[in-house]
């Protein structure tokens, strides 16, 4: 078993935060962890990785108990960037961990060429941007080439290129074998990199494949939008007006080829036809509707 | 106005606070009971100190038996000046051993008495070239004090260890004004501003719309009120636990000081006023100060070391250098306010009042420019 | 363990607040060398002042009359006679000083001293026939006694002044006059720009509080820039494969070896700033050891140097111990710097009434523990270097665990 986290509870003096989560990860993987705002996303990784307490439950990490510091060669955990000493260089942070887990050093400018920071390696982080110190987290999580994972927020102050390059490491880990569990935010980025889910939501864990609400959501540019509404209301077709220009609908309410035969009927000429794959947004306001934070 | 509420809620609100207030009080009631519980060990040591005078006084009347009996001649100068010295020092084996008996007695005017004429009696001997372990400070000390006490008529207290209101409010404002006023503003003020650098949230103020001086303002102001609440704090509960649980004391109670050589008196309340005063104006000073510092420094532990470093520094020039002459320009002069008012020599306890006001509003006005150009780094 | 050590250390070497601290700190060793050096008397103020004190003497005998070399029974006034015996007597005194001085034969200057002394003895022998509590008492002579000779057998070069007045020991309590008592301690007070002996005044000042409170701030965010309850590096530490007590450890076992490192980097150079501009110095000067009852003995040093230098990192870890416990209370570096302050301080102020070896507070004035000042004072003399060691080192390690135990406790 990779990892194992059986009836983990956690109380925040008198509020739950954790009601008994369970995760079981047999095969090397990529989960993604998504809940609003102070739902426990942190606080679930941090009782996994033992840096807080938990007052019920088991946490396994291949195959070992968590408070045996040892798991820490095979698992990495991707915090947020005040866990980094400001006065440090990256190679410093770098050289430690390679120090305390016995790597060779020669990892420290291979895994700074494979995040792209060989530029800033001996500048000190307190000088870093955010992108900065998230490539630094990012290479001081993998240079161990771990077994096991976890990442918060890992996207947090990266730009578009550093976005993906972060989503090609991470499907790059799976191949070679990496459970990777990951909190985000950015929900298109979730269905680019998994389909399997879990929802973190009052404190218990909703575990789902993507597979079923995957859809794809259309956007049709017409010549004439007015009269295109008129016409998909009167057919009843559920949708919507995207930006003032567009006709967008999901393709589990109705099928593309349905709205093209209506538009079509009565005139409305298709000038273009765009998609977008969505699950993790689709399934997320469905649980969450209503939520304050969301 | 409106900041000024904001800073001083954060300041009373924050659990530091609170904790430091109850520990204080805390502090101030366990060392009442102190003075309660050792009653006994501090008489028995003053016993004990007087049964060593006596000690003392036989050793030295054997040495001159001795020396009268073999080896001086009856009959010449030195014979006769060891002669005398041994009969008075007799008189005063007799008058230790009579201050012996009257520890833990009542009669404390007799225990005045005699330990005057005991002092008298340590002083003509030590005049006659006698040896004597008591400096000459002790004796004209203690006989000032006492001649104060019978004239008014107040028993004489132990000094830090008493019961009585008047005195246990002596010994709380002496640890008040000796390190423990500046730890306490330390720990009250220590990372006030230079956290809102470290954490970055004194951009949330930079970004409001109002006059960055008055940061600085409330800032010193909130502070300076939350100090006063400890103080009063502190007083109060030392008034406060020494009139449920202790003795009947008097106010009026003597305090010896020293203006240019002379002993003098000040009743307990006016040094209790004056000395209280003085080191509030020191902490003014000092949170001007450290506020300033920490503009430059703009992190906690290098301001404080600064802080905590001007001030020993002062500390050590004042006490190095005499300065009677430049007493009105030195500002460092109330770090330890005790000594100002103890010992005024060629000066007075309120000469540096105005210049360590002075120098305090142009540290809040060079603070009050400087943040209108300061950065988070 | 031992990457752990170096990570703490390169934690603390890369801020620019150390290197400011250290900085500092060479600024006033150096200052205080140059106020030694000043203060320093040397050989040719000797020599001056003695060929003023020899021709002083010879005008005067002149105005008498009396020429040099001529027969003192001549002289048929026996008062006269006496005045000018005194008179050449205190010429020959002062010129056997100046040979040795030009010579640099120290013996013979020491000899002096020990001869004005040896006859002192003569006529009062023992303690009870002279001063007993008044400067300058029968104790303070007869350890300026063995001193000089201590410097005559070992042919150690004095460090002047070394007259009769030069000793000041805790028997002379009381003084005749406010004009005494500052003599005494103008001419007790010795300075010197030679290695060890700067060394030593320089020790005197700096393993006390002061130099605690120095400390203290040099390591004073040791803990606390572990951002300890905000998710701080500390979690960073924690997911490395590494047991958290070892974490603890390390931080301690580094402040405390950082610590060594700098005391004896101040050694160091001091030594390195005598030899320099002025000369090494002895190391087997002879430092006062007081015994019970009117005994005393004398320590080399170099030894009492290194004693001290000891029992201060034991203080040291002591005030750590503190620290760490404040830090991990109270999570924030002002507080847990100003707490540990405030326990230094007032621990230090009350320690004389608790009264017992084993009261740790008792050992921070370090020199006067190693020369037993204290445990004469105390009538104790369990009081000295190994119970001091063994007090702080105990109450330091329940401390620690305490900080620990709370630390584990806290984290949640």
């Amino acid at each position: 078993m990779i990892v194992k986290v059986d009836g983990l509870k956690k109380k925040y003096k008198k509020d739950w935060v954790l009601k008994g989560i369970d995760i079981e990860v047999e095969e090397p993987q990529i989960i993604a962890l998504v809940g609003p705002n102070g739902s426990g996303k942190t606080t679930l990784m941090n009782c996994m990785t033992n840096l807080l307490t938990y007052d019920q439950g088991e946490v396994e990490l291949l195959g070992q108990k968590n408070s045996d510091t040892k798991i820490f060669k095979d698992v990495s955990y991707l915090q947020d960037n005040r866990i980094l000493y400001g006065t440090l260089t990256a190679y410093d942070h770098l050289k430690f961990i390679c120090d305390v887990q016995g790597l060779p050093k020669s990892k420290i400018e291979e895994v700074a060429k494979r995040v792209g920071m060989e530029s800033y390696l001996k500048k000190r982080v307190q000088n870093f941007s955010l992108g900065m110190k998230q490539h630094l987290l990012l290479a001081m999580v993998i240079i161990n080439d771990p077994k096991v994972l976890l990442m918060d927020e890992p996207l947090t102050g990266l730009d578009p290129t550093s976005a993906i390059d972060m989503r090609n490491i991470l499907l790059e880990l799976r191949e070679e074998g990496t459970t990777v569990i990951v909190s985000s935010h950015n929900l298109d980025e979730i269905d680019r990199l998994t389909n399997k889910i879990y929802f973190l939501k009052d404190g218990a864990l909703l575990k789902e494949s993507l597979e079923q609400f995957a859809t794809k959501e259309y956007y049709l540019t017409v010549d004439d939008l007015e009269k295109a509404k008129g016409v998909l209301e009167e057919a009843a077709v559920p949708f919507l007006i995207y930006n003032q220009e567009q006709v967008t609908f999901e393709e589990t309410d109705v099928e593309l080829q349905t709205v093209i035969d209506h538009l079509n009927k009565q005139g409305v000429a298709i000038l273009d036809i765009e998609n977008e794959r969505v699950g993790a947004e689709k399934r997320y306001r469905e649980l969450f509707e209503g939520d304050a934070s969301v | 106005m409106k900041l000024l509420v904001f800073e001083f809620k954060k300041m009373f609100f924050s659990k530091k606070f609170l904790v430091l207030l109850a520990f204080l009080v805390a502090l101030v009631v366990l060392l009442f009971f102190r003075n309660v519980i050792l009653e006994d060990y501090v008489l028995d040591e003053k016993q004990s100190n007087y049964s060593y005078l006596v000690e003392v006084s036989e050793m030295n009347n054997r040495t001159y038996t001795r020396q009268l009996e073999q080896d001086l001649e009856e009959g010449t100068e030195e014979y006769e000046e060891i002669e005398m010295r041994q009969e008075m020092n007799l008189d005063l084996l007799n008058t230790a051993d009579e201050l012996h008996n009257l520890v833990g007695t009542d009669e404390w005017q007799q225990q005045l008495n005699v330990e005057i004429s005991f002092m008298e009696q340590v002083r003509d001997y030590r005049m006659a070239e006698g040896e004597y372990p008591i400096t000459e400070e002790e004796i004209h000390h203690t006989l000032a004090l006492n001649q104060q006490l019978l004239a008014q008529g107040i028993p004489k207290e132990i000094e830090n260890y008493s019961h009585a209101p008047p005195n246990f409010l002596l010994q709380v404002v002496n640890l008040w004004v000796t390190l423990g006023a500046l730890v306490v503003v330390l720990l009250l003020i220590g990372d006030l501003m230079t956290s809102e650098f470290e954490s970055r949230s004194i951009n949330l103020l930079f970004t409001q719309p109002f006059n960055r001086a008055h940061i600085i303002v409330s800032k010193f102001v909130s502070s300076l009120v939350i100090y006063l609440i400890v103080l009063v704090a502190v007083l109060l509960t030392a008034l406060g636990v020494s009139y449920l649980f202790g003795t009947e004391g008097n106010f009026q109670y003597p305090v010896i000081i020293e203006v240019d050589g002379v002993l003098r008196a000040l009743t307990s309340v006016d040094y209790v006023v004056q000395a209280v005063g003085l080191m509030s104006l020191m902490v003014v000073f000092m949170i001007s100060l450290y506020l300033l510092y920490s503009l430059l420094f703009k992190q906690t532990i290098m301001t404080l070391f600064a802080l905590l470093g001007t001030l020993l520094l002062g500390y050590i020039l004042t006490a190095t250098f005499s300065m009677d002459a430049l007493a009105w320009f030195n500002p460092f002069k109330y770090v330890l306010p005790e000594q100002a008012i103890l010992t005024q020599e060629n000066e007075r306890w309120y000469d540096a009042i105005p210049v360590t006001l002075i120098v305090s509003v142009v540290l809040l006005f060079i603070a009050s420019t400087k943040i209108k150009t300061s950065k988070v780094d | 363990m031992h990457k752990f050590i170096m990570f703490e250390m390169k934690k603390a070497a890369k801020s620019s607040f150390f290197y400011i601290l250290l900085a500092l700190l060479v600024l006033v060793i150096s200052g205080y060398f140059i106020y030694n050096y000043i203060q320093t008397e040397r050989v040719e103020d000797l020599i001056e002042e003695a060929e003023t004190t020899v021709s002083a003497y010879e005008r005067r005998l002149q105005e008498r009359g009396f020429e040099k070399g001529s027969d003192i029974n001549d002289v048929k006034n026996p008062l006269e006679a006496r005045e000018i015996e005194i008179n050449l007597k205190f010429i020959e005194r002062n010129e056997t000083r100046l040979q040795g001085y030009e010579n640099h034969d120290w013996k013979k200057v020491v000899g002096e001293e020990i001869k004005i002394l040896e006859y002192y003895f003569e006529r009062f022998p023992t303690q009870a026939e002279e001063q007993v509590y008044t400067w300058l008492t029968h104790f303070s002579r007869e350890v300026n006694l063995e001193r000089n000779r201590w410097l005559r057998d070992r042919e150690i070069r004095p460090v002047f002044p070394i007259h009769e007045g030069t000793e000041l020991t805790v028997y002379d309590e009381v003084f005749d006059s406010e004009i005494d008592e500052e003599a005494a301690h103008m001419a007790s007070n010795i300075h010197s720009s030679s290695g060890f002996y700067f060394l030593y005044r320089l020790f005197e000042l700096f393993l006390t509080v002061f130099g605690a409170a120095f400390f203290l701030f040099l390591f004073g965010n040791v803990m606390t820039r572990e951002g300890l309850g905000q998710n701080g590096p500390i979690h960073f530490i924690y997911t490395q494969p590494v047991r958290r007590g070892t974490v603890f450890v390390s931080k301690a076992i580094s402040v405390a070896l950082m610590s060594l490192l700098i005391v004896f980097s101040v050694g160091l150079f001091s030594l390195l700033l005598g030899v320099v501009f002025d000369r090494l110095g002895a190391w087997d000067y002879p430092v006062l050891i007081y015994e019970p009852e009117f005994q005393f003995s004398f320590m080399l040093m170099g030894t009492f140097l290194l004693w001290s230098a000891l029992l201060f990192l034991m203080v040291l870890v002591f005030c750590y111990a503190w620290l760490f416990l404040f830090s991990v209370l109270a999570r924030r570096t002002s507080i847990a710097i100003g707490l540990t302050l405030a326990v230094a301080f007032l621990g230090v102020q009350f320690s004389d009434q608790i009264v017992g070896a084993y009261n740790p507070f008792l050992y921070f004035n370090v020199y006067e523990i190693i020369t037993l000042e204290t445990a004469l004072v105390q009538e104790n003399f369990d009081i000295n270097l190994v119970s001091g060691v063994l007090s702080l080192g105990v109450s330091s390690l329940l401390i620690l665990s305490l900080s620990y135990f709370i630390l584990r406790v806290r984290m949640r």
